[in-house]
């Protein structure tokens, strides 16, 4: 065949076939993307299984411990960041030594050996979240999170998707009855005293300043906030 | 081109003559055509097979990838994850050295800042300096210690070393390196020495200043050089110094010239440079007046100018000195020259005290003592020039090394240890044939370049980011070297080999030891040496007290052996060619050839990347028969592409030092000729013989041209006295209206404001953009082609208002953040839109590459990237990626985001303290690096902030404001301070 039937070929295989292929391919694309949106595709009730049967159900549930006791960086700096086995080991040196799990970052400890955790919330690399501007603004964990201290293995709970963000930033009105930190101590919040004291602890505490009524500052909607 | 009354601005040759194929591809939106290669057209077969690839793709289903965490076992208490920490240090070239601020997160360095808080950086870096971090993460460097081609450990090396050095006592050892400013250093190579007694120890550097210290030597009787204080002159004389640019020390140099060039009211004055060279410098593009001269003609015009000086303006009654100079003829005609001159003579002798004359320190001995004659003429020793303090020096020139040379040709030298530097390339290749007689050579470098491939033994050199160690840059001034990341590879420093080899405790015990004995001491009022050290750390530099001043007082015996033999050289033969080098500035002598970023870093004169070339003048080429591309032979040597270049002296040749590597990583091999074949001077008397063939330079000058628009503005300070609004009655600018609703920037109105009178045009701005957004740099192919990936670029444009006098405008082009941007309004997806705070914000995951964007833009800001330039980076390069920047991909457009992650970081901080966001907390990257800082950046709704101040100046202006499009970029135009004799001002 000569070369000039060829390219033609290839033109009209090319720019032709081409066109009609994408069009196709983007219909299905976008049909697919609504049609399983938005579970399947923003992965909401994900829960892999981790390396340690860690319950946040019993440490931050029964126990109370707060979410800023492992997560601390949560309200200092943009990443929340997952504790180093120290952390763990403030109180694992002496409780519950026996317990399996707890063997396991016992040994992390001793063997200098990090602990792979498999990652459950995900934002794509072109989003630049920051957990720290939204906890001083008074957003509670649970909002994004889910009700971490009910659950035995962590899932996610929230799309996580953009629109889900923007639907946050674009409320005209103040959140004033969106779930807060104090939500999560239900118990403490029946009993009345040990809420005070509670509320007391929290002023107190470095870094966190309390908020009374849900403040909405500096509720971005510039793309730029966040894709960089 | 544009006209502005009697000014005409340009900035090519090509431009100038309106030449039709610059023309045509000023017009076209791709500057060269398709070059035929079939990277796009595909086979039906193999279009098939993609057309399959993909529906198998669209059907799969997507399964999430599982991602790990690994967090610490035990977290470092310091450590911040994703925040940046800063730790002090120092970058130290040559005998140059200032204090950098490396910025690390997570443990990698991933930027070079200038420390605020070291006087010869006030806060900004060199653009080798913020490039050096590309050389750590540089793929090419040498990884392992080798035994000729055998990779072993470093245990096995050493010991192998080890026992050369010691076999047979009386085995000549020469030791090699490069400048060492290090005092802790030399205190140990002076260990080293005492060990192995037969030890020599020469240095190094093929840009040295050994030729300064003789001058001084000659002039004052002590060689040491000393420190220079321009921010005290209010004329300078620069005669080949290139104080503004060449210089290494350059930076502290720049901040102190632009003190006296900062224009806020007409009330103000300015300092004047004068420039006499035969290049084209950066300094040169600064002048206020510039004399192209031949090489040869440079002494003349010295001494024709202390002649001036000392009859007619009575500055010497010394009648050894006058009859000395009676000899030196006048300049009769009535040349531009003689009123250069004239006009200089007046203001050097009315300023005395207050002015300075600098010389190049590559020019010969004479020039340099004539220099010194007529500074000590001003009385500028002790005002201009200090007296206590001494900058770091050595005799690390051609002529140290000229013993060396002989021992080796006569095969004296048993074992030649060479570190650093590169001699096999530095020197003519009469050196290599040398290096073969040795029989054994220990090399030590940070890649395997052209000395390591002479060598027997080779190891890998440490990266100053990666190791300990001090410098000197000056005396009372010391400062430490910290590393800031572990080795990337199986390297060591020079102390830590050195220790090794001479058996004593580690490297870091030895510099804590020199420091707690020779500065600790010194110190008052330093609880503890632990104290003191933690400090110094922190601050990266110490400080001594400098006691006592010397003398300069010139002798006149100098200048008369100046003057003895001299009269040859007072007329320069006009037959011949004259070739002038210069470091490169952006190589500089070929230790960052291979360094993308800065090989695609455009000449800040020439505009040239990945080439050196032969600048010569349109007269000089119509001579010699050649044109623009044309390849010349010099000496039968070397080979260089011709290039036409305004501003030079006809019969002069000029090009720079760096390129031609031949070893040392893939980058930097086969980029340019290196001229070192000619020998160690930086002037030649040259034969040039016309070869066939065409080079294809990558000038980036007529890139994205702005079509004679009034682009940039200037005026002399007399017209800015008379009518400091005088850019509003340049442009012609009808009342303006706009379709669109204004927007309102309730909250911050991010804008810039860039003064073109202290901008010098020294391509910092660009690598620090190049560093903090992850540029990936695009090599000479697409170069040509104009699709270099700089958010930033520096438009220079020549003005030739004056026949003798050729101008320059350095400008700064970035994104202009319009608040009517043109670019918004086309994107078909929404991917380039305006924020409430008036930047023009690019979302990369939107982006389609429709490129209508790029099209519509005016000030051509916007790259689009073509291909994926930044799939090809190999390890380590990504670990010097900055992480709060996307990595961009094919297809995607890209511009100027004001280093909105920069900004973004700034209002989070302010917002988690709960104050309102201090003017000055956030720096783009450009302005931070800017060491005259001429770039300005902040909230234009804060009045007070320095940015409104300084957009609100009456010589402000906005580069096309006729468009209407709003740039949040004012401009300050240049002011220029010209002799009332030289340039006549009209209104």
């Amino acid at each position: 065949m000569s070369s000039t039937l060829g390219k033609k070929l290839d033109f009209y295989v090319l720019k032709v076939g081409g066109i009609v292929v994408v069009i196709l391919l983007l219909t299905t694309g976008i049909g697919l993307y609504l049609f399983l949106y938005p579970k399947e595709v923003t992965d909401v009730g994900y829960a892999p299984k981790q390396p340690i049967a860690y319950s946040h159900k019993l440490h931050a549930g029964d126990l109370q411990i707060s979410c800023f006791y492992c997560h601390g960086n949560a309200e200092k700096l943009a990443a929340a960041t997952i504790p180093p086995t120290q952390v763990c080991m403030n109180c694992h040196l002496v409780v519950q030594r026996e317990n399996p799990e707890v063997k396991k970052i016992i040994d992390s400890y001793t063997q200098n050996k990090p602990i792979e955790w498999v990652r459950v919330h995900k934002l794509p690399d072109y989003v630049h979240f920051k957990h720290n501007v939204h906890i001083k603004a008074g957003i509670s964990c649970f909002d994004c999170h889910g009700k971490i201290y009910e659950m035995e293995v962590v899932r996610q709970e929230k799309p996580l998707s953009m629109g889900w963000c923007l639907d946050c930033h674009r409320k005209e009105t103040p959140l004033t009855k969106s779930p807060r930190v104090e939500d999560f101590f239900e118990k403490a919040v029946q009993d009345k005293h040990l809420y005070e004291k509670f509320k007391n602890n929290m002023k107190q505490y470095k870094g966190i300043h309390w908020v009374e009524e849900h403040e909405r500052i500096g509720c971005s909607l510039d793309c730029s906030a966040c894709h960089y | 081109m544009m006209k502005d009354q009697d000014k005409i601005y340009w900035k090519s040759f090509e431009e100038l003559t309106q030449d039709p194929r610059y023309l045509e591809l000023a017009q076209r939106e791709f500057m060269e055509e398709d070059d035929g290669s079939d990277f796009f057209t595909l086979s039906r077969r193999k279009f098939l097979k993609l057309l399959g690839a993909s529906v198998a793709l669209a059907t799969t289903a997507c399964r999430r990838p599982v991602h790990k965490i690994f967090p610490y076992v035990r977290q470092p208490e310091t450590l911040k994850p994703g925040v940046a920490q800063y730790y002090a240090s120092t970058f130290a070239l040559n005998n140059h050295s200032y204090g950098i601020l490396v910025k690390t997160i997570e443990g990698r360095p991933i930027k070079i800042e200038g420390n605020p808080d070291h006087p010869l950086s006030l806060g900004s870096a060199s653009t080798f300096a913020q490039a050096s971090i590309l050389e750590l993460y540089d793929p090419d460097r040498k990884r392992k210690p080798t035994i000729g081609n055998k990779s072993v450990s470093w245990d096995e090396w050493n010991k192998e070393i080890i026992s050369l050095l010691k076999e047979g006592g009386n085995k000549q050892i020469r030791l090699l390196t490069e400048s060492i400013t290090s005092p802790t250093l030399r205190s140990t190579i002076e260990k080293f020495i005492k060990k192995f007694p037969n030890t020599k120890w020469y240095e190094y550097e093929p840009i040295s200043q050994e030729t300064a210290r003789q001058s001084y030597q000659h002039a004052f009787g002590r060689p040491n050089i000393p420190k220079f204080h321009l921010e005290k002159a209010d004329i300078l004389l620069s005669i080949n110094a290139d104080i503004l640019g060449g210089r290494l020390d350059s930076n502290a140099l720049l901040r102190q010239w632009a003190n006296k060039r900062k224009i806020t009211s007409p009330k103000d004055t300015l300092n004047r440079l004068y420039v006499a060279e035969s290049y084209f410098s950066l300094t040169g593009s600064n002048a206020d007046h510039r004399l192209a001269l031949k090489p040869s003609e440079l002494l003349l015009f010295s001494l024709q100018l202390a002649k001036l000086l000392v009859y007619r303006f009575n500055l010497s009654t010394d009648s050894n000195i006058r009859s000395l100079l009676k000899s030196v003829p006048d300049e009769n005609s009535s040349s531009y020259k003689k009123e250069f001159l004239g006009a200089l003579a007046h203001d050097l002798s009315k300023n005395r005290g207050k002015s300075l004359v600098l010389v190049g320190e590559q020019e010969s001995l004479e020039l340099q003592i004539v220099g010194h004659f007529i500074n000590s003429l001003l009385q500028s020793y002790g005002t201009t020039i200090d007296t206590k303090i001494s900058t770091a020096s050595f005799n690390n020139g051609f002529n140290s090394l000229k013993s060396l040379t002989q021992e080796m040709e006569q095969g004296k030298v048993d074992i030649l240890i060479t570190v650093g530097g590169n001699i096999a390339y530095q020197t003519d290749s009469k050196i290599n044939d040398l290096f073969k007689k040795i029989p054994h050579h220990i090399r030590l470098s940070l890649y395997n370049d052209e000395t390591t491939a002479l060598s027997h033994y080779a190891a890998p050199l440490s990266h100053d980011l990666e190791s300990w160690g001090d410098s000197q840059p000056e005396t009372g001034m010391i400062s430490l070297i910290q590393p800031t990341i572990q080795p990337l590879h199986d390297s060591r420093s020079l102390g830590e080999v050195l220790m090794s080899w001479i058996h004593e405790e580690g490297w870091l015990t030895e510099l804590k030891t020199y420091w707690k004995n020779h500065i600790y001491s010194k110190q008052p009022r330093m609880a503890s040496f632990e104290a003191f050290w933690e400090a110094a750390l922190h601050n990266g530099v110490v400080f001594e007290k400098v006691t006592g001043s010397h003398s300069f007082t010139f002798k006149p015996e100098a200048l008369h052996n100046v003057m003895k033999n001299l009269d040859p050289r007072f007329r320069g033969d006009d037959t011949r060619i004259e070739l002038q080098l210069h470091p490169s500035y952006t190589v500089y002598d070929g230790r960052f050839a291979n360094i993308g970023s800065l090989q695609e870093l455009p000449d800040p004169v020439t505009k040239v990347t990945w080439d050196n070339v032969a600048s010569l003048s349109p007269n000089t080429a119509q001579k010699l028969g050649v044109k623009q591309g044309d390849i010349i032979e010099i000496e039968n040597k070397i080979k260089l592409p011709i290039f036409l270049q305004p501003g030079l002296a006809d019969g002069v040749i000029t090009t720079s030092l760096g390129y031609g590597r031949s070893k040392g990583g893939e980058v930097g091999i086969g980029v340019g000729s290196t001229v070192f074949a000619l020998g160690s001077q930086f002037q030649h008397a040259i034969r040039v013989k016309k070869l066939s063939g065409h080079h294809k330079i990558a000038t980036t000058q007529a890139h994205h041209s702005m079509e004679g628009r009034p682009i940039v503005l200037e005026a002399p300070l007399e017209e800015y006295k008379h009518t400091p609004d005088f850019p509003k009655h340049k442009t012609h600018t009808p009342e303006l209206f706009s379709m669109y609703e204004e927007y309102p920037y309730p909250g911050h109105k991010w804008g810039m404001a860039i003064d073109l009178t202290s901008c010098v045009g020294c391509s910092g701005c660009v690598v620090a953009c190049d560093v903090e957004n992850n540029i990936p740099s695009v090599g000479k192919a697409q170069v040509l082609k104009g699709r270099e990936m700089q958010w930033m670029r520096l438009d220079r444009y020549y003005e030739t208002s004056l026949e003798h006098d050729i101008k320059t405008v350095h400008q700064p082009m970035l994104c202009q953040h319009c608040d009517n941007a043109p670019c918004e309004t086309v994107c078909p997806v929404a991917a380039t839109t305006h924020s409430s705070e008036g930047i023009n914000q690019m979302t990369y995951n939107r982006c389609v590459g429709t490129r209508y964007c790029a099209n519509n833009c005016p000030y051509k800001v916007r790259r689009f990237n073509y291909f994926n330039f930044n799939n090809s980076i190999e390890y380590p390069q990504e670990l010097g990626k900055n992480p709060d920047v996307t990595i961009r991909m094919r297809g995607v457009m890209e511009k100027c985001t004001f280093c909105i992650q920069r900004i973004s970081e700034g209002k989070n901080a302010a917002k988690m303290r709960g104050e309102p966001v201090l003017d000055g907390s956030i720096k783009t990257a450009c302005q931070e690096a800017c060491p005259t800082e001429a770039i300005i950046f902040g909230d234009l709704n804060d009045p007070h902030s320095k940015v409104s101040k300084a957009s609100k100046q009456s010589h402000g202006y906005h580069v096309l404001e006729e468009l209407n499009v709003r740039p949040a970029i004012t401009y300050l135009a240049k002011i220029r301070n010209p002799h009332p004799k030289l340039e006549k001002f009209k209104i």
